[in-house]
C-alpha cells in the first residue's frame, strides 16, 4: 500500500555503487585513529560489503573512507578501517547473501538483500541522510556497532 | 417456539438467546481475558464493539454452540482475516489506529467437523506484529497512520499486517495483505511460517488479497506499487507458472479484480497520490485522491499471454470488490459493488473508528458489459445497499446466474453494519434475501458447494455476524438457493471476535 517511489531505486543503486568503490587512498597521520565496526544479525550467507564515507557530499556515492567485504559470519562480525583521519563518517553495508556482487532487488527496485547504516539509521523510504548516519573519528580507538534487524 | 421462528427473532431475542440455550456449554474454552465483558465498551455503543479489536492474544473455542443442525455433508474449514488489534500502549502513551485497514491481521478458522464446529483464532506473527508486541507501541507507519518509524522501513513487508483475507493454496494458508507478500501459515495450526518468495524478483512484491481462482484450482493475482502492476499465474499446487511487471495503467490503489475462462479483467478508479502531501508526512491512505473527472479505466489482460493488453474507458466509479466476470461472443460481463468515489475509505471509515455510528455512503450492486470488438462499455446497477459480492466458486470465470451479498435491511438509520444477506438472479433480477434483526451485523457469506453436485448454488451459504445484544460472534449456514427460509444452522461463540473482511470455506 505504500509508495515507495524512486527513493528505493536509488537506494539499490547507491548501496552497490558505494561498496564497490575504491576508496581514495590515504596517509596516515599522526591524527589518526582506527575504526572498528561490529555488524550484528548478519546470517551465514554470502558476504558483508561494507562502504566507509568521509565526504557529506560523496555519501552513498562514493566510499570516500575505504570499503571492505568479509564473508558473512553468523551472530556477530567485525571489521577495522585503520589509521582513519579524525573527522566524521559514516557507514553503509549489504549482505551479499547469493555473492553475486551485486545488492539485488525485485522487479521494482526494492532491494532484496539486508542493509543497514552506521547509527542504525533508517531514512523515510529510502536512504538515512549523511547527518543521521554520521559519527566521529579520533585519534583514540572508535568502535560503532551496527544491527541488521 | 419452532425452529423457523426462533430463527428469524434471533436478534431482537438475542439477550434471551444469549441467556438460555446458546450458552457455552461446558464443553468450551477460551482463552481470551478481557474481550467478553458485556459492557458498553466502544464509546458506549454495544454495535461497535468488535471494533475495539484484541490486544494481541488468541482465543479459540473447542465446541460452538449449534442452533439448528449442520448438515452432514458440509465438513472443512472456513478460514478467515481481518483487522484485529487496533490499540496499543496504556494511559497517555495510549495509540489507537485512525483507520480499520490498518489493523494486525487476526485469521480465523471455523472447523466443521464429526464432533461439531470449533473455532480458532491467531493473530499472523509478522515481523511487525512480533516487533510492536514486544515494545507494546507502534513502531511503523501504516495505511492511515503516519506513526514515524522506530524501525527500519525497508520494503513494504517491513508495513505488512497480512489482514485482509486468507487463502489455502496447495499445503499453505496464505493471509493475504494488498501492498507486500502473502504470509504463509500452517493450516492447521495457524502458526505463521513467514512471508512467501515465489521467485527472487517477486520477493517483497505486492500480492493483492483479492486472488481469483478457477474451478480447477488454477490462481490468479495481482499487486500495484510504485506505479507499476505485477501479474501472478500459479498452479493449483501453489507454483508459479508466469508472472509480468509493467508499468500500471491507472490507480493510486487498485483493491480487487475479476477473470473470466480467457481475460483478466481490471476495473481502475482514478485514485491519485498526493506526493506532496506524502512528502509532508502523510500517510499513504491520506495522501489518496479521487480524480472524480477523470475515467475508470478498464484493463484487460489475456490469461494466456500478459504481454497482450488492452485499456478502455468508464466515466469515474469506485469499486472495491468484484463478484465474478464471464465472457461469450466476445463480450465480458462482469458484476461488482459501486460506490460514487473514495469516501467510505478515506471519510467514514476514520469516523467509525472513532466510535461514529454514522452510516456510510452507499455500495451497490453493478453491472458491466464489455464489448470486445466494438470497444465499448456499459453498465448498470440496483438499488440494495451491500458490500463483499462472492459467487459459486464452481462458475469463477465462467457463466453464473447468482450473486451472494451482506445486505443493509434499510431499516436502521444510523450505524454499522449489514443485517440481511441475499442472492441476486442475475438473470431474472429476482431477490431472495433474509434479514435478522437490527441488532445482527453480518460479514461477507460465502458459497460452500454440496459435495457430488454441478448445479449452481447447490450448496450453502456460509458467513459470520456479531449479535450486538448478547456481545457474541457467531457463523450462519443457509441453504445457499432458500435464503428466505432462514438459517439452517447457527454456530455461536461464546465470545466476540473483531470483524473480519474477507475468507474461503475449504471443504475437508
Amino acid at each position: 500500500m505504500l509508495n515507495f517511489r524512486s527513493a528505493k531505486n536509488h537506494l539499490a543503486r547507491s548501496l552497490a555503487l558505494a561498496a564497490f568503490c575504491i576508496g581514495s587512498a590515504f596517509v596516515g597521520s599522526a591524527n589518526a585513529g582506527d575504526l572498528t565496526v561490529e555488524v550484528k544479525g548478519v546470517g551465514d550467507k554470502g558476504n558483508v560489503m561494507v562502504a566507509l564515507y568521509k565526504q557529506t557530499d560523496q555519501w552513498m556515492r562514493r566510499a570516500t573512507g575505504g570499503s571492505q567485504m568479509l564473508p558473512a559470519k553468523k551472530d556477530s562480525m567485525t571489521l577495522t578501517f585503520k589509521d582513519l583521519p579524525e573527522g566524521e563518517y559514516a557507514v553503509s553495508l549489504f549482505v551479499d547473501e547469493n555473492a553475486n556482487g551485486k545488492m539485488d532487488s525485485n522487479a521494482i527496485g526494492i532491494p532484496t538483500e539486508p542493509y543497514a547504516f552506521s547509527n542504525d539509521a533508517s531514512g523515510n523510504f529510502g536512504p538515512p541522510t549523511f547527518e543521521q548516519a554520521k559519527f566521529v573519528v579520533t585519534k583514540d580507538a572508535k568502535k560503532i556497532t551496527i544491527n541488521i534487524k | 417456539m419452532n425452529r423457523r421462528h426462533f430463527f428469524q427473532s434471533v436478534g431482537a431475542a438475542a439477550a434471551t438467546v444469549a441467556a438460555g440455550s446458546a450458552l457455552p456449554s461446558a464443553g468450551q474454552t477460551q482463552s481470551t481475558t478481557s474481550s467478553t465483558t458485556r459492557k458498553a465498551l466502544f464509546n458506549g455503543s454495544p454495535r461497535m464493539t468488535p471494533l475495539r479489536g484484541y490486544s494481541g492474544q488468541d482465543v479459540s473455542c473447542e465446541r460452538a454452540a449449534v442452533e439448528g443442525k449442520i448438515p452432514e455433508v458440509l465438513r472443512g474449514v472456513f478460514y478467515r482475516n481481518g483487522p484485529g488489534l487496533f490499540e496499543r500502549g496504556l494511559g497517555a502513551s495510549k495509540q489507537r489506529y485512525s483507520h480499520w485497514f490498518d489493523g494486525d491481521g487476526l485469521v480465523h478458522a471455523w472447523r466443521f467437523t464429526d464432533k461439531g464446529v470449533s473455532h480458532q483464532a491467531r493473530f499472523v506473527q509478522s515481523k511487525k506484529f512480533l516487533a510492536e508486541q514486544a515494545a507494546n507501541e507502534f513502531l511503523v507507519p501504516s495505511f492511515g497512520a503516519a506513526f514515524k518509524a522506530k524501525m527500519p522501513v525497508r520494503n513494504s513487508d517491513d508495513l505488512n499486517t497480512a489482514n485482509t483475507n486468507v487463502y489455502k493454496l496447495g499445503d499453505r494458508l496464505l493471509a493475504m495483505w494488498e501492498g507486500g507478500s502473502a504470509t504463509a501459515m500452517n493450516p492447521a495450526t495457524l502458526e505463521t511460517t513467514g512471508i512467501v518468495t515465489w521467485t527472487p524478483e517477486l520477493k517483497h512484491m505486492p500480492f493483492s488479497a483479492h486472488p481469483k481462482v478457477d474451478p480447477d484450482g488454477t490462481f490468479w493475482n495481482f499487486g500495484t506499487l510504485m506505479g507499476k502492476m505485477v501479474l501472478y499465474h500459479l498452479s493449483a499446487k501453489g507454483d508459479l507458472i508466469k508472472h509480468a511487471v509493467f508499468d500500471a495503467p491507472a490507480g493510486g490503489m487498485v483493491h480487487d479484480f475479476a477473470v473470466t475462462h480467457k481475460n483478466l479483467v481490471f476495473l481502475l478508479p482514478p485514485i491519485g497520490i498526493d506526493d506532496a502531501a506524502m512528502r509532508n508526512g502523510a500517510a499513504f491512505g491520506q495522501a489518496l485522491t479521487w480524480k472524480g473527472t477523470e475515467s475508470t479505466k478498464v484493463l484487460i489482460v489475456d490469461r494466456s499471454d500478459f504481454s497482450n493488453r488492452r485499456i478502455l474507458e468508464m466515466s469515474a466509479f469506485m469499486v472495491f470488490h468484484f463478484g465474478n466476470a464471464w465472457e461469450a461472443n466476445n463480450v465480458i460481463h462482469v458484476d461488482f459493488v459501486q460506490s460514487k468515489d473514495l469516501n467510505i475509505m478515506s471519510d467514514w471509515m476514520p469516523r467509525m473508528m472513532r466510535g461514529e455510528t454514522v452510516a456510510p455512503d452507499r455500495s451497490v450492486p453493478a453491472f458491466v458489459t464489455i464489448d470486445l470488438s466494438r470497444g465499448t462499455c456499459s453498465g448498470n446497477m440496483r438499488d440494495e445497499n451491500c458490500e463483499f459480492p462472492r459467487v459459486d466458486p464452481r462458475f469463477v470465470g465462467l457463466r453464473n446466474r447468482n450473486v451472494y451479498y451482506p445486505v443493509d435491511s434499510g431499516d436502521r438509520e444510523e450505524g454499522w453494519g449489514f443485517s440481511g444477506v441475499m442472492r441476486v438472479d442475475t438473470d431474472s433480477g429476482k431477490v431472495d434475501r433474509f434479514n435478522f434483526s437490527e441488532d445482527i451485523a453480518l460479514e461477507e457469506h460465502v458459497v460452500v458447494p454440496k459435495p457430488g453436485s454441478t448445479r449452481e448454488g447447490d450448496g450453502w451459504l456460509v458467513g459470520v455476524g456479531f449479535d450486538v445484544a448478547a456481545q457474541q460472534s457467531f457463523a450462519t449456514v443457509f441453504d445457499a438457493l432458500n435464503l428466505t427460509a432462514g438459517p439452517q444452522a447457527l454456530v455461536r461463540l461464546p465470545y466476540w471476535t473483531p470483524v473480519c473482511f474477507h475468507g474461503h470455506f475449504h471443504a475437508a
